[in-house]
């Protein structure tokens, strides 16, 4: 790969810095870009890891990322070009820093937005201000929070007023809810899901309780949830169903688990620990609403 | 099975209840592309070189993406006797030969508890009824009402015999859990694939056979299918009032290897023509179907096959690779490959003008070449434009002006090129043609999935979409067969090798006052 970068560019040279990191346009290297990324980080160090992330996401799916970090003054950037040899020539994707007073960002944003492509923002941390992050997330195609940073409750009060929010929470979920879902596709094992009173749970409140949630929401009833230890990562999940019990838990320091119950040989299922750069790329790659974890937003206890 | 009776088991297809995944309410929007029933993936011939090459690295790239069923197994079947722990690591060793991804230490155990071998061969019955206990105790392991598939990975000639067996050890049962699949070649004419489709017919119906052509699972030939039907500006152009003609070239700079048996049965039409490149025009001269699943996707494909003239002596070219310089490389010509007669006439080159007749294409013709040893590995079709009516620039500005033309590129450097005519910066007028390239890897930077993956994937979720049916089989032989017929004897045209091929070919398009694309 090759990078290269300049320093407190004003906004308005921001195109020609860019342009003139990818060696001008006889260069001969192709600018690949499919969808904008707008990512909020908190301080020197938060952008750091920020654009560790990025180099990850943007190999997979080129893109203009603009991250933007509060300061002080007129806004302004660092910006950067990644590239990389591939399909026969060099594809490069940009970064630009945007460091600035608050109020500025959202304007700095959108002068920066690369026309006609989709616009994901990805907020990381807290939200101390909802006002920024209402700014940024109106419009966009995908708003990406986390409830393990943000809570639920900010989720569900976000998502009536933005087109479409994601939870990487949910995310992370998804080789478990696989796993537990596999779980009932044999007939016997399907029956026993309608006694399906609750489950048990060993791992992150949030997750735990979107987990029953999208149980609730899936099944149309209420579902019990007990959460028996919080822990940082999940780690188990035990379903009652009647005087049946099905498990599915992680096995000690590996990326796959076992999944089992009546009727059914306990069998190898995948539970990998997903580094955030790849659950944000999975991420870009849905563009509108998903139904299934709206309905289950919906059904998270209050 | 008659063409008639395939189109009524067609017909009747969207009448038999698919099994839902939404059966299950907790699958409704997971697992978007996998597959997720309990499976038993069987594999005939599992100690073969395309076992090796394609097919157990293929599964365990599946299995790490997290698209197998939770529940799976894969039993190897084979003549050689090995436990299933020496299987698990004749399997490791072919998997870290051939896979596109590293096997992953972390995760082989898992993916090795999945495996199990069955020694048998594929003459006697006794050795299918065990197989049947085999699968009976893993299935019952799985937790019963597996999807059960059945990959002949064999030569051709073992086909009919096993195919018989599994009938008669009842492993054809039940018949929407069961799937036959069949590698090509389909027969080597007419009435060996209508003899091959009864044989099968009488153990399994047509919706549980999957005929495997793996070209069809490429992403980029699939990709041409999105091009024409999720892009509404070129359909319009798509037909016989704006293009002048289509050209599909299918070069290889490979010649014969060490398969030189086979090829000497084979020749280049059995083994390019009658599938992949049939398949790949079936696709570019579609009628755009009504849904992007199974039948609708095979009825216009065959719908056009059958629209299309069966292949002619005087409008075809066959070639066969002299000594040259292949990348500077020198290379002997195919006569003195071993293993190939001095005297052979079995073409490794041939180049066709197609001619469809109905509305779309009426005039408009379709000009295919494939060879083995030519100067460049390429594949694509190019779609030339009619030139404008009129141009109203002085001539000497437009002179080198060229018409337009689409090419879509399936290998390699995969993607989609535009030419068109552009103003110089000149001081004077003068019109230049230029290129825009779309490179399908510079917007799609993730990792492709070999085509086997795909293929697989859709075998084990019953979806037909990218196999061929069998009055798509036979349609396509009845368009070569003259051909192999009139080619039994004669001698093909030497070309030499790093060539476009012969002299021959080049004069077909000059007939109707055109030339080859050099790609």
């Amino acid at each position: 790969m090759r990078e290269e970068q300049r320093s407190g560019v004003a906004l308005a040279q921001v195109e020609s810095a860019l342009s003139d990191l990818r060696g001008g346009e006889a260069a001969g290297s192709v600018r690949a870009t499919t969808l904008n990324l707008v990512v909020r980080a908190v301080g020197d160090e938060d952008v750091a890891e920020t654009l560790d992330v990025l180099e990850n996401v943007g190999r997979s799916r080129p893109l203009r990322a603009i991250v933007v970090c509060s300061g002080s003054g007129v806004p302004v950037a660092d910006v950067s070009s990644a590239c990389w040899a591939a399909a026969g020539g060099e594809i490069c994707t940009e970064r630009i820093v945007v460091t600035g007073e608050e109020e500025g960002l959202p304007s700095a944003v959108e002068a920066l937005l690369l026309p006609d492509l989709p616009v994901f923002v990805w907020w990381q941390g807290a939200v101390d201000d909802e006002t920024l992050l209402y700014q940024l997330g109106f419009g966009a195609t995908r708003l990406i929070l986390d409830s393990s940073e943000v809570g639920l409750d900010l989720i569900r009060r976000m998502r009536p007023r933005m087109p479409c929010v994601a939870d990487l929470a949910w995310r992370r979920l998804a080789p478990w809810r696989e796993s537990i879902a596999s779980l009932f596709d044999g007939r016997r094992q399907r029956a026993a899901l309608d006694h399906l009173l609750g489950i048990e749970v060993r791992g992150p409140a949030n997750e735990a309780e979107l987990l029953a949630a999208w149980l609730r929401s899936r099944l149309g009833r209420q579902v019990g949830l007990d959460l028996a230890s919080r822990t940082k990562v999940l780690n188990s999940v035990e379903l009652h169903c009647g005087d049946k019990e099905f498990t599915v838990r992680r096995l000690r320091r590996n990326d796959h688990g076992v999944a089992g119950g009546p009727g059914l040989a306990d069998h190898v299922v995948l539970l990998p620990v997903v580094e955030p750069g790849r659950l944000v790329a999975a991420e870009l790659d849905h563009m509108g609403a998903e139904r299934i974890f709206d309905d289950a937003l919906a059904a998270v206890a209050a | 099975m008659p063409r008639s009776s395939a189109r009524q088991e067609a017909a009747s297809l969207s009448a038999v209840p698919q099994r839902p995944a939404a059966e299950n309410p907790l699958r409704v929007g997971l697992r978007v592309g996998g597959a997720a029933e309990p499976s038993i993936f069987t594999i005939f011939g599992a100690t073969g070189d395309l076992a090796q090459r394609k097919l157990l690295p293929a599964i365990y790239n599946l299995a790490v993406r997290g698209l197998l069923p939770p529940q799976f197994a894969l039993v190897g079947y084979a003549r050689t006797e090995m436990s299933d722990d020496d299987f698990r690591r004749f399997a490791k060793a072919a998997i870290e030969s051939h896979s596109r991804t590293p096997v992953d230490e972390r995760f082989w155990p898992a993916f090795a508890s999945m495996l199990h071998y069955h020694a048998g061969g594929f003459d006697e019955d006794s050795h299918f009824h065990q197989l049947a206990r085999t699968l009976g105790n893993i299935e019952r392991q799985l937790g019963g009402n597996a999807i059960k598939v059945f990959y002949l990975s064999t030569p051709a000639s073992f086909f009919p015999v096993i195919i018989q067996h599994l009938g008669s050890a009842k492993l054809n049962r039940p018949s929407s859990l069961v799937r036959l699949v069949v590698e090509k070649p389909f027969g080597h004419d007419l009435r060996s694939a209508k003899e091959l489709a009864d044989i099968a017919h009488r153990s399994f119906r047509e919706r549980q056979i999957f005929r495997i052509d793996h070209y069809l699972g490429k992403e980029t030939v699939q990709n041409i299918f999105v091009f024409r039907f999720a892009n509404a500006i070129f359909e319009p152009l798509w037909n016989n009032r704006y293009v002048d003609h289509v050209q599909i070239t299918v070069a290889e700079q490979l010649g014969v290897e060490h398969r030189a048996a086979f090829y000497e049965e084979t020749g280049v039409v059995r083994d390019i023509v009658q599938n992949h490149l049939l398949q790949v025009f079936a696709l570019v001269a579609m009628e755009p179907p009504a849904a992007f699943d199974a039948e609708s996707v095979r009825d216009e494909k065959t719908k056009v096959l059958r629209a299309t003239k069966a292949m002619r002596f005087d409008t075809s070219v066959r070639g066969q690779y002299g000594p040259g310089y292949v990348a500077g490389e020198w290379v002997p010509g195919y006569r003195e490959e071993p293993g190939v007669p001095p005297d052979s006439n079995t073409p490794t080159y041939m180049a066709s003008r197609l001619e469809i007749d109905n509305w779309r294409w009426a005039g408009t013709p379709f000009y295919i070449r494939t060879g083995k040893r030519l100067a460049k590995r390429v594949s694509e079709i190019a779609v030339q434009f009619r030139r404008p009516p009129h141009l109203p620039f002085p001539q000497d500005a437009a002179e080198h002006l060229e018409a337009n033309s689409l090419v879509l590129r399936i290998q390699p450097d995969e993607g989609i090129s535009l030419r068109f005519g552009a103003k110089a910066p000149t001081t004077t007028l003068s019109i230049r043609t230029v290129n825009m390239d779309f490179l399908y890897g510079s917007s799609f930077l993730s990792d492709v999935p070999e085509a086997y993956e795909t293929l697989i994937l859709e075998i084990i979720r019953g979806d037909a979409t990218l196999f061929t049916r069998q009055d798509g089989v036979e349609r396509s032989w009845e368009l070569v067969d003259p051909l192999l017929d009139a080619w039994q004897s004669g001698q093909p045209q030497i070309y030499p090798a790093g060539s476009w091929g012969p002299d021959s070919a080049d004069d077909l398009l000059a007939r109707d006052g055109r030339r080859w694309r050099r790609p």
